[in-house]
């Protein structure tokens, strides 16, 4: 194809000089840019049918940082040898460990944080999507509208609590209300049930706080809402119990490849073979692929904040509602690279607001910042006047990982035969990997198959992850009942959300043997009230030390190195 | 169960309500979450508790036992590791359910008593931005790390807000061996009482930044670094003031909230400038036989007079009758009073007032008046934010019994 | 020379001078005032509070205070012998565990009645 036209409008829209090649698979660009929302725009417009986009337009004086790893060596791995290495601990890698697990296999999957849902997969706003923003189909289509009707059963064996509310887009306008007719008779045409404009008096109905100044809206009811790293977590759990192995604080550091084959990965914890390698590296997809020798597409990071509202916030919304397009807006109505996001009422019940989506150069920079603060309580408070600033008690970032066209990339490399890449997974990635995950699970027992490799069914496969213990929950006999067998269910540890210290030990002694701070509150959700841990973190760190019998200064937030103490007192003095 | 009285926290409040109320002659239950009765004392280790009430300045762990210890001389059952999760209106009181590590528990009592203290703000309450490390920790946390786990929080430390738990902390850690890089304080006046300034930061050589604020944290894992911003009198970090301080923790001193969970379930009726209930002079709030004190009720500065509204709340828990409410209306430069009520049907010969300014004042003239009569006045050379006064005012002997007015003016 | 009393939470704003009379107090709303201000100018005390270790279950460390003041100059001499104490068994409150630091008379005692606590 040629290029020439669009390296001009480049030149002339950016000044910038694009060089162009391209291969049956990519197109690569090469040049210099000191904007890095240049590049990202640059790279898009390369994007063409049939073909991905490489881009390596350099940021003009940009250092970019080293990739943060693990600071553990050791060669606990070394050796090793597997049917299925997956790489990445996320919401894909865990749902296709998950699933592989229904095959006899040997399953090893690498996560180089010290717990799984750490990327994009633990900062997200849980909505599990119903579709209606897509406007053709692809494989975000395909895989979000499968995963969205399947999602109750999914959650349901594993534990994992899911509500399907529905979604409220609201109109100001009466001109919008009609153009959205367009947008139901596509999610009509794309499977997606139930969606319909509802009229004033209706959403006035579903939702008081929007009365005077809804005309109408559009309902899906078929959004609905789960908490992301819960079930990342309990996929990953389900795997771990049905035979394959987590190892955490894992990064893969290289590849060795022969005959178009990845034979060895090489790890921060020794080197092993694998049959197969699953390539679920989010934001670091592309470098993966590179490490086999196979880049043919690019991730450009995309940052998205989110704001929790106090749940007691007075002025938060019944229902999760977001803003449709106004007048001004109109010409991007479903085109734009987030879905708007809006007031999110999230499976636990607290409400999110956000996110927002800026390009950033930092696959890793889940830092926050005021602009960003500023920019989603602004846009996103709009459609709930009644919310105030202070009722923000937390906001995080996380990173998005989309290649330039904007799909996911779900198949075996055309290059590397045993490799399967699961990459430019974002939005709706949560929804869609419930589905996704069996298909990939397909593919690598295809190609077990197509190389000699027998798999057999997994007899022992257990779908069923049993769903933790929440006291809270529980009526005064149930509660009693436990209490009764077990005091510890009885000890309030932390008073925001009422988390007992039973629930608090099993947590630490969850079956992937994460037992850090932040893995007891993304289990059980000790220290994510209006107070952020600030009573029960000291008590949390202190359960830690004393049921896996290590001394409190060893106990970290998350990652090795984020020890909570750095000492005992005392001993600072010399 | 049934008990004439309930006393929802075991911390200075709450053990003074249950004396006084068990002393008036009611049967009274004290519902402690944590092992130890004290509540938040028995982690301030340092001194300066008493001076009003025992002329002696006892560390907060002392100053809890001498109310521990008279508590085991009185009839109050008291309930340890034990947390209150619901409370349901009766036709007579109310019943009150608590978790406990022997189960769950319903018991009836005629009046409660809340007194469950405070907690901190936030990182993410007051806006600081950037990386998600350790090292980043309330002065409360802090604390409860240093004074109760025995554990250091960091070796270079920076605090934020100079409020005596900043400044106390500040010292604490410095005795253990940390290097406090500085104390930073938004406000152009420090938040804290002079002398912990002087005996906190001066004593040790601990620079106290005013008018400067933490904007932004940097670290992968543990925290490496803050950078600080000076910020406009609307407490506004300016651009181009930024400096990065290099530290391995940042402690968190800026400010206390009222926590009122059990108020809210309750419907209890709180103040937007005190965020705790709005009360008589008996700390009895809107809701009949919901009384309110201590942190609970408003931040106190000192001890003494968490206690002391304890008393004043457990003596009229035991007693109550029905009441008749006039407002006390707040005039000029005052942040907030407690009482904001007055119960015209109970004694007012000795009425407690508690009152804060929102900022500096030099030559104030503060006056109670009923009606157009004045019944209480008293001037005042200065009034600081951080230091919270008390008067006792006498409305026997006021004609009308209705239009309370407390006022500050210049002198 | 400016002073801030610390006596109590008053915190007395106090200027005091040497004269031949002796040191002039000025400022002090009471004579503890004056008895500070003079310590203060000749010899500054200070009471100390902070911890010492225990191998006592539930008591990582107990909290201790100088029953009295020592010399400001003595108060890291004092966190050093502190960090060589270790308690270990459950003491009352008020238990002296050193006496006469540094010749003044003054001893360190506990301030947390070690009780035996359920967890």
């Amino acid at each position: 194809m040629n290029f020439d036209k669009i390296v001009k409008r480049v030149k002339k829209q950016f000044g910038t000089d694009v060089a162009v090649r391209e291969d049956e698979r990519s197109v690569f660009l090469s040049g210099e840019c000191d904007n890095w929302a240049d590049i990202v725009a640059i790279g898009k417009m390369f994007v063409t049918e049939g073909k991905h986009v490489v881009n390596d337009i350099a940021l003009k004086g940009y250092l970019c940082k080293p990739e943060r790893l693990p600071q553990l060596q050791d060669d606990a791995l070394d050796g090793g040898d597997w049917d299925v290495v997956i790489i990445g601990g996320g919401i894909s890698g865990c749902a296709v460990a998950r699933e592989l697990t229904r095959y006899k296999l040997r399953i090893l999957l690498v996560e180089k944080h010290s717990d799984v849902a750490r990327g994009a997969s633990g900062a997200n706003n849980g909505m599990v999507h119903a579709g209606i923003d897509l406007k053709r189909p692809c494989l975000k289509l395909k895989y979000g509208v499968a995963g969205n009707a399947i999602y109750g059963d999914v959650c349901r064996e594993l534990g994992v609590d899911f509500r399907r509310s529905g979604q409220y887009v609201i109109f100001d306008s009466k001109l919008i209300r009609f153009l959205a007719k367009g947008t139901v008779k596509r999610a009509t045409k794309h499977g997606i049930p139930g969606v319909r404009i509802i009229g004033k008096k209706e959403i006035a109905e579903a939702e008081p706080r929007v009365k005077d100044f809804a005309v109408g809206a559009l309902y899906a009811p078929s959004t609905g809402y789960v908490s992301p790293y819960q079930l990342t977590i309990a996929y990953a759990e389900n795997a771990v119990q049905n035979g394959a192995t987590v190892s955490l604080d894992t990064a893969v550091v290289g590849m060795e490849t022969a005959d178009g084959k990845v034979t060895l990965v090489k790890t921060n914890r020794g080197t092993v073979s694998a049959r197969c390698v699953v390539n679920c590296a989010g934001v670091f997809a592309d470098k993966v692929a590179e490490m086999a020798g196979d880049r043919y597409f690019s991730i450009h990071p995309r940052r998205g904040t989110d704001l929790m509202l106090d749940p007691k916030a007075e002025g938060t919304p019944v229902q999760t509602i977001s803003m449709g397009p106004t007048l001004k807006s109109v010409s991007k109505f479903g085109s734009g690279s987030t879905k708007g996001g809006g007031v999110i009422r999230t499976a636990d019940g607290n409400y999110l607001l956000g996110p927002d989506a800026v390009e950033i150069p930092d696959r890793e920079d889940t830092s926050t910042n005021s602009q960003s603060f500023d920019n989603v309580f602004g846009k996103h408070s709009q459609v709930c006047p009644t919310l105030r600033r202070g009722d923000v008690i937390a906001y995080f970032s996380g990173v998005r990982a989309p290649t330039y066209e904007e799909d996911f990339i779900i198949e075996r490399s055309a290059k590397v035969s045993n490799l399967v890449h699961v990459a430019g997974i974002q939005s709706p990635g949560i929804t869609a990997a419930p589905a996704f995950a069996k298909d990939v699970a397909g593919i690598v027992a295809d190609y077990l198959v197509s190389v000699g490799i027998a798999v057999l069914p997994n007899e022992n496969f257990d779908p069923i992850r049993p769903r933790p213990v929440r006291t809270r929950e529980l009526d005064d006999e149930s509660r009693d009942k436990l209490i009764k067998q077990d005091p510890d269910f009885g000890k309030i540890v932390c008073r925001c959300e009422q988390i007992s210290l039973g629930e608090i030990k099993r947590a630490v002694n969850n079956p992937l043997g994460v037992a850090t701070v932040d893995g007891v509150k993304r289990r059980v959700r000790a220290g994510m009230g209006r107070c952020q841990g600030g009573f029960c973190m000291p008590i949390v760190a202190d359960v830690i030390a004393r049921e896996k019998g290590v001394d409190i200064t060893e106990v970290t937030k998350d990652d090795g190195g984020s020890n909570i103490v750095i000492g005992r007192i005392k001993e600072v003095r010399q | 169960m049934k008990y004439d009285v309930a006393v929802i926290g075991g911390g200075p409040a709450g053990l003074a309500a249950a004396i006084k109320a068990n002393n008036e002659g009611a049967s009274v239950l004290l519902i402690e979450r944590e092992a130890r009765l004290g509540g938040i004392l028995k982690q301030c280790i340092h001194d300066g508790f008493g001076v009003v009430r025992f002329g002696q300045k006892l560390s907060g762990p002392e100053y809890a036992d001498r109310f521990i210890q008279e508590l085991r001389r009185t009839n109050v059952q008291v309930s340890l590791l034990s947390f209150v999760t619901r409370t349901v209106k009766r036709d007579e009181g109310y019943d009150i359910t608590y978790v406990s590590a022997q189960g769950v528990n319903t018991v009836h009592c005629g009046k409660i008593v809340l007194a469950t203290g405070c907690r901190e703000r936030t990182r993410n309450a007051i806006g600081i931005h950037g990386d998600r490390c350790a090292g980043i920790y309330t002065a409360g946390a802090a604390q409860n790390l240093v004074n109760i786990l025995g554990a250091m929080p960091g070796k270079k430390v920076v605090i934020l807000g100079s409020g005596d738990i900043g400044l106390i902390m500040a010292r604490r850690l410095t005795l253990e061996g940390a290097k406090v890089e500085g104390v930073y304080e938004a406000k152009p006046t420090p938040g804290g009482l002079t002398r912990n300034i002087h005996q906190c930061l001066k004593d040790f050589d601990i620079p106290l930044h005013l008018s400067a604020t933490v904007t932004r944290v940097f670290g992968s894992t543990r925290l490496e670094a803050v950078e600080i911003s000076d910020v406009d009198e609307r407490m506004r970090p300016i651009a181009g003031t930024q400096r990065i301080v290099e530290c391995d923790c940042l402690v968190l001193a800026v400010g206390l909230i009222p926590e009122n969970e059990l108020a809210r379930d309750l419907g209890v009726e709180l103040d937007p400038a005190t965020k705790g209930a709005i009360v008589d002079q008996n700390c009895q709030t809107m809701t009949e036989g919901i009384y309110a004190c201590g942190n609970a009720l408003h931040v106190n500065d000192l001890v003494d007079y968490v206690s002391e509204s304890g008393e004043i709340a457990g003596a009229a828990a035991s007693h109550g009758g029905k009441r008749k409410l006039k407002p006390i209306t707040p005039q000029g430069k005052l942040l907030y009073v407690v009482p904001q009520r007055l119960d015209v049907n109970a004694p007012i010969d000795n009425v407690v007032m508690y009152f804060r300014v929102s900022c500096e004042l030099a030559d104030q003239r503060l006056t109670v008046t009923a009606g157009d009569e004045t019944v209480f006045t008293k001037v005042y050379s200065k009034l600081l934010p951080p230091e919270m006064e008390r008067i006792a005012v006498n409305f026997d002997k006021a004609h009308t019994l209705d239009d309370f007015t407390i006022r500050l003016e210049d002198k | 020379m400016e002073l801030v009393c610390i006596v109590c939470p008053n915190g007395c704003r106090m200027t005091a001078e040497r004269s031949d009379k002796g040191i002039v107090v000025v400022g002090n709303k009471c004579k503890r005032g004056e008895a500070f201000a003079a310590s203060e100018l000749t010899d500054p005390a200070r009471s100390v509070t902070t911890s010492v270790r225990t191998t006592v279950s539930g008591y990582p460390v107990v909290s201790v205070k100088t029953d009295g003041e020592i010399p400001k100059s003595k108060i890291f001499a004092l966190m050093d012998l502190c960090g060589n104490i270790t308690v270990d068994k459950p003491l009352p409150i008020g238990t002296v565990l050193a006496e006469d630091l540094f010749g003044t008379g003054v001893n360190l005692i506990t301030t947390t009645n070690m009780e035996v606590i359920d967890e």
